[in-house]
């Protein structure tokens, strides 16, 4: 027993001297304080960034919704979950979640983030996020971010760019574009530079409905395709429908500087969704056919 | 002197080691034994290995004395680095470890109580099996079985130990608990709730 305790006294007094004669042997030092604020600051810094990327995915997330043409998506897909499909902003979606749980593995590298549970941490991680989300959308952040951002993003397509090429289909009746009134009528220039001569009739569409758009402001028309030649493709116009970006205050969508210059009209009145739309009993028979224009009408 | 520094608190040793490296020695002298066992009911390694992994504990401790939250208990900071240690020296060399570590009678004592096994009739077969028990749960309930059974650690020293919300503390120490009934359960011991 006496000789057992004598082996552990050797053994401590080993360790302690073991331990000094290292640190002086290897001349090692105590690590400078600022090394240890300065990782937990950069931690914390990163945290906030994580939180503000996140919140700039769902500023673009709500800009995406807020922008996704609900009300048509009859005209333009078979179905409501083809069309969820095509339009849910799922890299903003994929891009918050990452961010949500980039925020929570920093927060638990903090000095005391470990005390917090997970759950905690996310749901205070995507609280903080969500309100500077909203905020930015209201300050115009959501369209700059889903459009300026996104094209650094492989294979993302904003939802303006979206909604054009669902509603860029002349062949199955859809287009989409800004209308430009002229002396020999109504000319509209899709989202791909073509012009079309609209042919609007009055049994079907009162050229007020038209006209009721305020200039220059994108519409979504439903039609036939009358022909396609060189000196401008023609399309014969049934419905009339507002392309409206729904983006509150600075960053509102403009129309293309060429043709601000070829404007002059103002129109004064907004345009009324649907003004256009007669019983079925008083339109040709010409556009009772054209598919979307079917499927709108069951809608109502 | 000497008696003077074991009055001191750790976290006036700390101030006293970062301004004089000679003084870390008190707080070598305080913790070593601790340490030591704790190592050992973690790893169940041998003494040659302990040493090793005991000297690179301090060192980092000495290392990042600036870095200690005083928020913190000292016991549970220098508790966390030594746990670290051990379980990065355990999950290296596992495949060549084979000794077992037999708790001591008293450690064992608190646990047999907590759990509500019956000892007094068979002691000896008791300690032998009860220590295979606990070595064999998942290390995560070996931490919290050895921290709060036998290192007599509270929820929160436990929670900065092992830098998991006290919450999680509770939750795994009840799960545990059950392992370790079923473990005894195996080797032959009754245990009731």
């Amino acid at each position: 027993m006496n000789n057992m305790n004598k082996e552990n006294k050797q053994k401590n007094i080993n360790i302690n001297k073991k331990v000094l004669d290292t640190l002086s042997e290897k001349n090692i030092c105590l690590k400078p304080e600022w090394e240890f604020t300065l990782k937990n600051s950069s931690i914390w810094i990163l945290g906030i960034v994580t939180i503000f990327a996140g919140a700039l995915s769902i500023s673009a997330s709500i800009f995406v919704f807020k922008n996704i043409q609900f009300n048509a998506y009859k005209a333009t897909h078979e179905n409501i979950l083809t069309f969820f499909i095509e339009f849910i902003p799922v890299i903003w979606i994929i891009l918050l979640i990452l961010f949500i749980f980039s925020a929570h593995y920093l927060v638990r590298h903090t000095d005391t983030g470990y005390k917090y549970k997970l759950w905690l941490i996310i749901l205070g991680s995507l609280l903080a996020s969500f309100i500077l989300g909203v905020a930015m959308y209201f300050f115009g952040f959501g369209q700059v971010v889903d459009r300026d951002f996104g094209k650094h993003i492989p294979y993302h397509k904003n939802i303006e760019l979206r909604n054009d090429q669902a509603w860029n289909h002349p062949e199955e009746g859809l287009l989409s574009g800004y209308v430009i009134l002229e002396e020999e009528g109504f000319l509209l220039k899709d989202f791909e530079g073509s012009e079309w001569n609209l042919i609007v009739d009055e049994k079907d569409l009162r050229s007020n409905d038209i006209l009721n758009n305020p200039n220059l402001e994108k519409v979504r028309l439903v039609g036939i395709l009358e022909s396609e030649h060189e000196e401008g493709d023609v399309f014969y116009v049934c419905h009339v429908m507002p392309y409206t970006i729904k983006n509150p205050k600075m960053f509102g969508q403009k129309p293309p500087r060429d043709l601000e210059e070829r404007s002059g009209i103002g129109f004064e009145e907004n345009f009324e969704r649907n003004l256009e739309r007669k019983s079925d009993d008083e339109r040709s028979n010409k556009c009772k056919d054209v598919r979307p224009y079917q499927r709108l009408l069951k809608t109502n | 002197m000497e008696e003077d520094f074991d009055k001191k608190s750790d976290e006036e040793l700390v101030i006293l080691s970062i301004e004089d490296k000679a003084n870390f020695s008190y707080v070598i002298e305080r913790y070593k034994d601790k340490l030591r066992r704790y190592i050992k009911r973690l790893t169940s390694t041998n003494d040659e290995y302990i040493d090793d992994i005991l000297q690179e504990i301090f060192i980092k401790t000495y290392i990042n004395l600036k870095g200690f939250d005083p928020k913190l208990k000292f016991s549970s900071w220098i508790y966390r680095i030594a746990h670290n240690e051990s379980i990065s020296f355990y999950r290296k060399n596992h495949k060549h470890l084979e000794s077992v570590y037999y708790y001591e009678d008293e450690s064992l004592e608190s646990i047999s109580d907590e759990m509500n096994v019956e000892v007094e009739a068979h002691r000896k077969e008791f300690q032998k099996n009860f220590s295979q028990a606990i070595n064999e749960l998942e290390q995560k309930y070996k931490d919290v079985i050895v921290l709060k059974f036998i290192e007599g650690k509270n929820y929160d020293e436990i929670s900065d130990i092992l830098k998991k919300p006290p919450g999680t503390i509770a939750t795994r120490i009840n799960r545990a608990k059950k392992k370790l009934r079923e473990n005894i359960k195996k080797k032959g011991f009754d245990s009731y709730e």
